[in-house]
């Protein structure tokens, strides 16, 4: 049995290898068929020159990067490459003398891939020796063999089709009553028509059966449409939007009663990028508080520096929104399971990190199986949300997240934070005199507790939110 | 490395390997827009993200490339254009006596009173650059933002 050697932050990693033939079949994703481990191989094949063996982690802690959850196990299979971070080019040309690598693709923010060459008999032992003295030469920020990962996802079977469990969490799977007490909370309002709440993303399907009744106001400063539709698989604001205030017997928002602003601020890049222009967005922000009398501004965005001119949009949408008892802004902490970026770190917004159906933090490890994401956190981390397998509304046709109308599997803190700002909404249904410090404050004191504690958490902000809880104490002023 | 100013504070700017051409802007300058086209990544308009390597040297300084630095985990590309705003008439005044015999060429393109926005007459995103470092640095402006586009991983 051969072993692979690696680094992962300063630590040597070991990783075992087997043989395709011994290899346990892979768990299938939901409703596939499992199919033989030479077949899944064959097709991993056509993406990249990939040896036949592959890997399963061996059970010892810090000794391999494969992992055990609960919906199966995943395997890793090493190439002949070698994924180096934070390159220069002086390394990448040593380790093409030393191991006559060839550079196969440049990503962005530095990351160069090298490739062993074809004619070497032993092309993993090449990449990962290449990968360790390249780390060790200490002139790189990481290198390491390019691994291809066979991820299976969480059985949707154990999710109904019909479940927001979300909005009242049933314990398939999870804990019961895990969710943000929806049901509890409509008791007291399903959500005010007078109370706006505006998501800012990449445009909201605005024709969508159960959003088009609930839409009132749009703006496209991206492309300058007359409306604030999407471009072609630009689904993300869409789905924010059903979380909201989608109208449906089946699929419902949290606060269905209330009315959606829709600006579109951003588009996708053609690398599954985001491009966004500063200027226009905080437009587009003063517009939502303005113009459009937004009492909450739902932003399931952000990453890169900050910038003075959304600051102080941000700021005087707090200030003069509502005239002058200032609308909520509600921001998405992120997605990275790092500290919380740019506007997720400003003072006076609601920061939103994302739970699971088990009342736990979001992590890479947590129950949810979803290993490839986690919950930023920090000082400024206000409240959690579901952000997990999250049903809601999906751009019309084939194009989105899913086939239909409706998707079952949106995620992130982008999930949680549009649960967050229709909390405040049904708040300020219930008592419009509250000033928007006054709304967070609510919302975030009257979040239940998911770690013992009673404290403010850098991990949890003060707990998964409960909407029942926020319109009693918005009732009680 | 440059750098820029928010909320008082120094954010830096790493220097990358890529330039943003507005392939018009190129095109009416003669350079070939076809080859760039075919190489960069599309952001908005006829902007587009090309290695530095890839641009003909004949653009070099001139209004068809906005510098792209990185920050934050984003690419932040830098427009030709810097909003202000002052805070008081007064200072409005300070900016545009500033703007008035600084070493950069500006346009005022709007002006509400203490609300201005600024252009330099070279189109240059690096020159918006130094206009909001320079107005920060001795007027001291409640803001005074060069335009960023960022590009930042997909939500």
């Amino acid at each position: 049995m051969r072993v692979l050697e690696y680094y992962v932050g300063g630590t040597l990693h070991r990783l075992r290898l087997r043989s395709a033939s011994r290899m346990a079949a892979p768990v299938p994703a939901s409703g596939q068929k499992s199919g033989p481990p030479g077949r899944l191989l064959g097709e991993l094949q056509g993406q990249s020159r990939v040896q036949a063996v592959t890997a399963l982690p061996d059970g010892k802690p810090g000794s391999s990067v494969a992992a055990t959850n609960r919906y199966g196990t995943q395997a890793v299979v090493p190439t002949e490459s070698v994924a180096v971070d934070g390159s220069r080019v002086a390394e990448v040309t040593w380790a093409r003398k030393r191991f006559g690598l060839v550079v196969v693709r440049e990503g962005r923010q530095g990351k160069v891939l090298l490739q062993a060459p074809p004619d070497t008999p032993d092309p993993l032992a090449v990449a990962a020796l290449a990968s360790r003295e390249l780390v060790e030469r200490g002139k790189v920020g990481a290198a390491h063999p390019n691994f291809l990962r066979v991820v299976t996802r969480p059985a949707a079977s154990m999710v109904s089709v019909h479940d927001q469990w979300a909005l009242d969490n049933a314990g398939r799977p999870g804990v019961t009553g895990a969710d943000v007490h929806a049901l509890a909370a409509w008791t007291v309002t399903i959500g005010s028509p007078s109370v706006r709440i505006a998501v800012l993303d990449e445009g909201v399907d605005s024709s969508h059966p159960l959003l088009k009744d609930a839409v009132v106001a749009e703006l496209d400063v991206v492309d300058g449409h007359t409306h604030a539709r999407p471009d072609g698989n630009d689904a993300h604001g869409t789905a924010c939007a059903g979380i909201v205030a989608a109208q449906g017997d089946d699929l419902r928002g949290l606060a269905p009663g209330c009315r959606l602003v829709a600006a579109r601020i951003a588009k996708s890049g053609s690398d599954d990028s985001w491009i966004f222009d500063d200027f226009d967005t905080a437009d587009a922000i003063d517009w939502a508080w303005d113009d459009a009398a937004a009492d909450v501004l739902s932003n399931s965005w952000g990453g890169g520096p900050p910038v003075d001119v959304i600051i102080r949009a941000f700021a005087r949408a707090r200030a003069k929104g509502r005239k002058g008892k200032g609308s909520v802004v509600v921001v998405a902490a992120g997605n990275e399971q790092a500290p919380v970026g740019f506007p997720g770190n400003l003072q006076g917004i609601l920061t939103v990190g994302a739970s699971n159906q088990w009342d736990e933090r979001k992590t890479k490890t947590s129950k949810d199986g979803e290993d490839w994401w986690g919950s930023n956190h920090g000082p400024s981390l206000d409240v959690m949300a579901p952000g997990v397998a999250i049903r809601t509304t999906d751009i019309a046709g084939g194009k989105g997240y899913a086939r239909g109308d409706v998707t079952n599997r949106f995620n992130g803190t982008s999930s949680a934070t549009p649960f967050v700002a229709a909390a405040c909404g049904l708040v300020l249904s219930v008592n419009g005199t509250l000033g928007e410090a006054k709304v967070r404050e609510i919302v975030a004191h009257s979040a239940d507790r998911i770690t013992g504690g009673t404290k403010h958490s850098n991990l949890v902000g003060w707990g998964r939110l409960n909407a029942y809880a926020a319109v009693r104490a918005a009732r009680r002023g | 490395v440059s750098h820029y100013f928010a909320a008082g504070e120094r954010v830096e700017l790493d220097a990358t390997d890529d330039v943003a051409v507005d392939l018009d802007v190129a095109a009416s300058l003669g350079a070939d827009t076809v080859p760039l086209e075919a190489l960069g990544t599309p952001l908005r308009g006829r902007l587009v993200l090309v290695a530095s390597a890839d641009v003909p040297g004949s653009l070099d300084g001139t209004a068809a490339l906005q510098p792209v630095y990185r920050a934050g985990g984003a690419l932040v590309v830098v427009l030709p254009e810097v909003r202000v705003e002052a805070g008081s008439l007064a200072m409005a005044q300070a900016v545009r006596d500033c703007v008035g015999a600084g070493p950069v060429p500006v346009h005022v393109v709007r002006d509400d009173g203490d609300l201005m926005t600024l252009r330099p007459a070279s189109g240059r995103g690096a020159d918006a650059l130094d206009v909001a470092n320079l107005l920060h640095d001795e007027v001291g402006p409640l803001m005074a933002q060069p335009r960023f586009l960022r590009i930042t991983p997909r939500p």
